[in-house]
């Protein structure tokens, strides 16, 4: 219960750094920084109830950033709704868009496992990308859509954005914690260990795989939304990167996925250092990073920072308390075997 | 009325034929085993009577519902429950959490809420793992892993418990202690279907024994008759 009330202290210092950061800090290329850092915060722990609860890693859920950044733009357009406060409020809208397209992609998607699934998935982003090229109509092809402008400007305008940005990853963790702790977490938990046993101790596996995969696309897709309204401009290759695909796993995997810190730790780090990266090098090296930090992660730290920090330091403190740690029992026989 | 009944049930994989139209009952409230040697089908008979695998042909009856070809999920929410051969159990959640996983939606056997700690802490205690509660499954070893799974399977409240080697790979006080909770639990009126190769187990705690051998029933009595039925030697000795 203390290691609780720790991380509940680290939560509420992280929230108020991050309230204050805007007004300290007014350096515009920086708050931009923060703002796309924010947004990764949102898309990685949306990603992680997918990938890091249920087991399913998704390589595609990329494609929703772009639904979502393009349903946006084009209802309003469709409804002419001005860039203005108001705008904000179509962010809910394009995330439910995403959603209801989510579900048949993930229930056909979800009829396979592990590598297929991965596979699938990433054909999915690919799938997007064709559409949102070739739908000219709906998408305006390789040109792009303009999305409304903010009634705001200079020094003021990465404050509502930097806000918003806020707010929205900090729904998603408290959505992603709320679930954590509920029966439904327990159960996409249990399906990520061992699916078919899960099956016949009574779970609905498929309904709840589902649900993760959706509730995934419902708050990538709102992510997306927020990068249309702010950088004001939609085009297939920056609404459907593979780039985002990667970058969500590799933030939950280097912070520790299946966790409510890890893929917030994660995002913190690598969407700040891939932005200082792109600067400083200029060109494509960020992938060289991206690829690189991934080795170094499933390598050194294959269960990512947070929980290897975690046990480190409580090993350590219960090595202070009595001098002698018990020896962990270890498992003899694994628990694999389907059917047997 | 039996709670079980198994009709003429047919299932091959590729060119083995595993089962070869078996029949058989389990009677409410029995401890019934079901042996046989290596290879002559049990676990496949577990799989199909849970719903793990669909047989060719045949008829499986629980509670006087034809159950074969229903889904895993569907057959545990009418209180058929197994465990296997290897435990599989959940490795990266706590005891406590894996007791809270089951679940029979749409049944009196389902909680309006969350199951407590304290509920899934008496299970645990039940079969001798509360000092582990807050440990992760994958740690246990493989005997408190069959503890752990027995006691998962048995919080869900079902009438028919089928056990796939609950003595199997398991050290003697852990197989004592096994038998005497499958008593126990029967005593409360919880039925089991018992697959095991431990003879002493299976003669002392069995009501009513089945013998398979290459997929087919040879024998069905009780445990005496088993023991002299001579097509019953021969199956075990011919091996
Ligand atoms: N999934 C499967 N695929 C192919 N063959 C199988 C499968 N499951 C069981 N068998 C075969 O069916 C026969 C019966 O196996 P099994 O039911 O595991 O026997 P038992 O549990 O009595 O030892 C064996 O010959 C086994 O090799
Ligand atoms: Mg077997």
């Amino acid at each position: 219960m203390k290691r609780k009330r720790v991380q509940a202290a680290m939560m509420v210092a992280a929230v108020i750094v991050a309230a204050v950061f805007p007004l300290v800090v007014s350096n515009a290329a920086i708050d931009s920084v923060a703002i796309f850092t924010l947004m990764y915060v949102a898309m990685a722990s949306a990603w992680n109830i997918l990938g890091g609860f249920t087991g399913y890693v998704s390589l595609g859920h990329a494609s929703f950033f772009g639904v979502g950044a393009y349903a946006f733009t084009i209802l309003c357009h469709v409804w002419h709704v001005p860039g203005g406060w108001i705008t904000f409020a179509m962010l809910p809208v394009a995330g439910v868009v995403a959603a209801l397209i989510a579900i048949p992609f993930g229930w056909v998607a979800l009829r396979t496992r592990k590598h297929t699934f991965v596979v699938i998935t990433i054909a999915y982003l690919f799938i997007f990308q064709l559409l949102a090229y070739n739908l000219t109509g709906l998408t305006n092809g390789s040109a792009g859509l303009g999305s409304p402008i903010p009634s705001w400007t200079g020094s003021f305008f990465n404050i509502p954005f930097f806000y918003v940005a806020l707010a929205l990853a900090l729904i998603v963790i408290a959505v992603a914690a709320w679930i954590r702790s509920s029966r439904l977490g327990l159960h996409l938990l249990a399906i990520r260990d061992d699916e078919d046993r899960a099956l016949g101790l009574g779970i609905k596996t498929g309904r709840l795989k589902l649900s993760a995969f959706v509730i995934a696309a419902l708050f990538i897709a709102m992510a997306g939304a927020l990068y249309a309204y702010y950088i004001t401009y939609v085009y297939p290759p920056f609404a459907m990167n593979p780039l985002d695909d990667l970058a969500m796993a590799l933030m939950s995997f280097t912070g520790g996925v299946g966790t409510i810190a890890g893929p917030i730790i994660g995002a913190l780090l690598v969407e700040p250092s891939q932005q200082y990266f792109t600067v400083a090098f200029q060109s494509g090296l960020n992938l060289v990073t991206y690829g690189g930090l991934f080795l170094v992660v499933i390598l050194l730290i294959p269960r990512g920072l947070w929980p290897t920090l975690r046990d480190f330091v409580a090993s350590r403190q219960s090595r202070q308390r009595v001098p002698q740690a018990p020896a962990a029992e270890t498992s003899v026989l694994s628990s694999e075997g389907g059917g047997q | 009325m039996p709670l079980l009944h198994v009709e003429r049930i047919a299932k091959s994989f590729g060119g083995i034929q595993a089962l070869r139209g078996c029949t058989f009952d389990v009677d409410q409230g029995s401890v019934t085993g079901l042996i046989g040697p290596n290879g002559s089908g049990k676990t496949t008979m577990f799989n199909v009577i849970t719903g793990y695998t669909h047989p060719e042909s045949g008829l499986v009856k629980y509670h006087d519902a034809t159950i074969q070809g229903q889904s895993p999920r569907t057959i545990f929410e009418r209180g058929l429950g197994r465990t296997f051969q290897a435990p599989r159990i959940f490795g990266r959640l706590s005891l406590v959490e894996n007791l809270k996983v089951p679940t029979r939606q749409g049944t009196s056997h389902e909680p309006s809420r969350h199951r407590s700690t304290e509920w899934a802490e008496e299970w645990l205690a039940f079969v001798g793992l509360a000092q582990h509660r807050q440990t992760m499954a994958g740690a246990l070893s493989y005997g408190q892993r069959k503890l752990l799974e027995f006691a998962i399977v048995l919080a869900a409240e079902p009438d028919l418990v089928l056990l796939d080697e609950p003595a199997g790979g398991v050290n003697p006080s852990m197989i004592e202690t096994m038998a005497h909770l499958i008593t126990e639990t029967n005593g409360r009126g919880v039925t089991f279907l018992v697959v095991e190769h431990n003879m002493g187990f299976v003669m002392s705690l069995c009501h009513h024994v089945v013998v398979m051998h290459q997929g087919q029933v040879i024998a069905d009595g009780s445990p005496d008759a088993i023991q002299s039925n001579p097509a019953v030697l021969d199956a075990y000795l011919g091996d």
